[in-house]
């Protein structure tokens, strides 16, 4: 989408991935990983991300198959430029260490997946006016 | 000698060094106290007898004074046997001759003073030489005898009657020696064995203490386990489960009108039961989340439990248009999150089978019979009978089409009561329920009225 703002989301699961973009491509330019190497290449824009948009925000599963969230946003808060962009931890399950360690390594916030669409919605549209929404607009809702 | 033989026989322990310094320095000290006594009696009674003080003042002052030293020193010598019989022996000679100072054989009392020396020699060392102390003590007896013969005659004590005094002073000084030792061998023979016996309980709680802490770290380990285990599977399980309930649900609203209505209805039980297989999920997760948790007991309020739950429950209550009402609570010893959750489960269920606005809960407790009760009793739609022990099994719960209220399936899991019972039961209390169709529920939970449940 021309000019809209770019989000990254971060998630094996293809099924999740397919929502996510039906719910976001909305309202923002959505762009999609499957585990924590290519969503740190892509961040970093090394090949074959070369020409990537530096996201306003990104949505991250908990569990890659990869790294853990942790990992990612440890590597993130290594790159002062990066670790200000604002992260949405989301897990399968609301174990209390998870959201302590991601919360700890830099996560915004942490929330268990919902299995709905409308409530995949309000929780990442809530993220992004809280947490992301600083200058930059998503487009115009349908 | 009996002392001896014991020490050979039983692996005791030896006397520490401090032990024989504090023996040594408490009977040098009462040997001085001893010597005191003796000579303010002398001095007192020196008018009565005639003794003659200016001989023996400077002899008992100077005994005195040794055994005071000897006390202050008494962990430079205690250790060296010699050293104790050689003060023993040279002290009885002394005695001796103050003894004899004092009138010798003429005070008929003098005897029993030579017990003293046989059984200030027990204290100090406890085995046959209090033998050797207690014939010394009779060989200067009988040596005082013999200096003192021509003046013994003249008070018609003659030969045969002193020859009878010594044996007497030989014999009695040997009965006081073998009693002594007899005496000290058994209390210090039952030092020893308690001794032994609380370093042998040392070596057993020691080991036991190791042994239960090799069982805690197993059991810490294989919790990690199972909590690395249940993890997987939460994830495993619920990744495709929750993207196939998006991709439905995106697929039902995206296609709300070009979809048949057959095709929206099976997209719908699609969603219908793989968000009830998503809920069980969540609750085996909640189930074990709650019961593994590590928690420290404390005293529980059962009636800020309930206030706190029905805080929780307000909306639903209100939608219900349902009356609470709640009477006096004991208060329990247990893990208060864990108690919350029993509270909250069966205040939730309860709200959750009454009809709406005839809804009647009534929250009631005691203690009875050194048990701690708290009933939840509802006018719900009840539970048939056959139920009443499945409900509290994982995932047993009354069939969809038995449970309606108000005309609608109640849906649920079965997870909330089993939680409930494993909770209670970790409390070593019990739940029990009585119920009929139509006439509503009870469920009363006992727990220890105090302890460490």
């Amino acid at each position: 989408m021309e000019g809209a703002v770019p989000v990254l989301v971060v998630d094996d699961n293809q099924g999740f991935l397919r929502a996510a973009r039906a719910v976001l491509e909305e309202a923002f330019a959505v762009h999609t990983v499957e585990n924590g190497t290519d969503a740190l290449a892509f961040l970093g824009r090394r090949p074959p991300f070369a020409d990537a948009p530096r996201p306003a925000f990104i949505v991250l599963d908990f569990r890659l198959p990869d790294m853990d969230a942790p990992a990612v946003l440890e590597r993130l808060g290594a790159d002062t430029e990066l670790s200000t962009i604002p992260v949405l931890v989301m897990s399968q399950a609301d174990w209390e260490e998870d959201a302590a360690a991601a919360r700890a390594a830099g996560a915004r916030q942490f929330r268990v997946k919902p299995s709905r669409v409308q409530a995949l919605r309000e929780v990442i549209v809530t993220f992004w006016e809280e947490h992301a929404h600083a200058g930059a607009r998503p487009a115009d809702r349908r | 000698m009996p002392d001896t033989a014991a020490r050979a026989t039983s692996p005791l322990p030896p006397e520490t060094p401090a032990n024989l310094a504090s023996r040594a320095r408490s009977a040098t000290l009462i040997a001085a106290a001893g010597l005191a006594t003796f000579f303010v009696f002398v001095w007192a009674t020196s008018e009565i007898f005639l003794f003659d003080l200016g001989e023996v003042a400077w002899i008992f002052t100077s005994l005195i004074l040794l055994n005071l030293l000897l006390a202050a020193t008494a962990p430079r010598w205690a250790g060296w046997r010699a050293a104790i019989y050689v003060y023993e022996w040279v002290q009885v000679i002394i005695l001796s001759v103050i003894l004899h100072r004092l009138g010798g054989l003429m005070m008929g009392t003098l005897l029993i003073t030579y017990a003293f020396p046989v059984i200030h020699g027990e204290m100090l060392r406890s085995d046959s030489w209090v033998f050797v102390t207690a014939n010394l003590c009779a060989a200067c007896y009988a040596v005082m005898a013999w200096v003192e013969s021509t003046a013994l005659s003249e008070v018609r004590v003659d030969i045969h009657q002193q020859v009878a005094f010594v044996t007497i002073a030989f014999l009695t000084l040997n009965f006081v020696a073998l009693y002594a030792n007899r005496y000290g061998s058994q209390l210090r023979n039952l030092a020893r064995h308690l001794q032994a016996k609380v370093a042998e309980r040392t070596v057993e709680l020691s080991a036991v203490n190791a042994e239960l802490a090799a069982k805690a770290r197993a059991l810490e380990e294989k919790q990690e386990e199972l909590k690395s285990f249940v993890y997987t599977v939460t994830h495993d399980l619920k990744s495709p489960l929750s993207a196939i309930l998006l991709i439905a649900d995106l697929l039902l609203q995206r296609e709300a009108a070009g979809l048949a209505a057959e095709s929206r209805e099976d997209l719908e039980r699609i969603v219908r039961l793989a968000g009830g297989t998503e809920d069980m999920i969540r609750d085996l997760l909640e189930l074990f989340r709650i019961t593994s948790q590590p928690e420290a007991p404390a005293w529980v309020e059962l009636g800020v439990l309930v206030e706190g739950a029905l805080e929780t429950l307000r909306p639903q209550i209100a939608a219900k248009g349902a009356r609470v009402e709640v009477g006096a609570l004991p208060r329990v010893w247990g893990q208060p999150r864990k108690l919350e959750h029993v509270v909250s489960n069966l205040l939730g269920n309860a709200v959750k089978y009454v009809a709406a606005d005839h809804g009647e809960i009534t929250v009631s407790g005691g203690v009875e019979n050194g048990s701690a009760r708290l009933s939840v009793r509802d006018n719900g739609i009840g539970i048939p009978p056959a139920y009443h022990r499945g409900i509290f099994e994982l995932f047993g719960r009354v069939p969809g089409q038995e449970q309606k209220v108000d005309d609608q399936a109640v849906g649920g899991t079965g997870v909330g009561l089993a939680v409930v019972k494993r909770i209670v039961e970790a409390h070593e209390g019990s739940v029990a329920v009585e119920s009929r169709p139509g006439a509503g529920s009870c469920f009363t939970v006992r727990l220890p009225a105090s302890g460490e449940g």
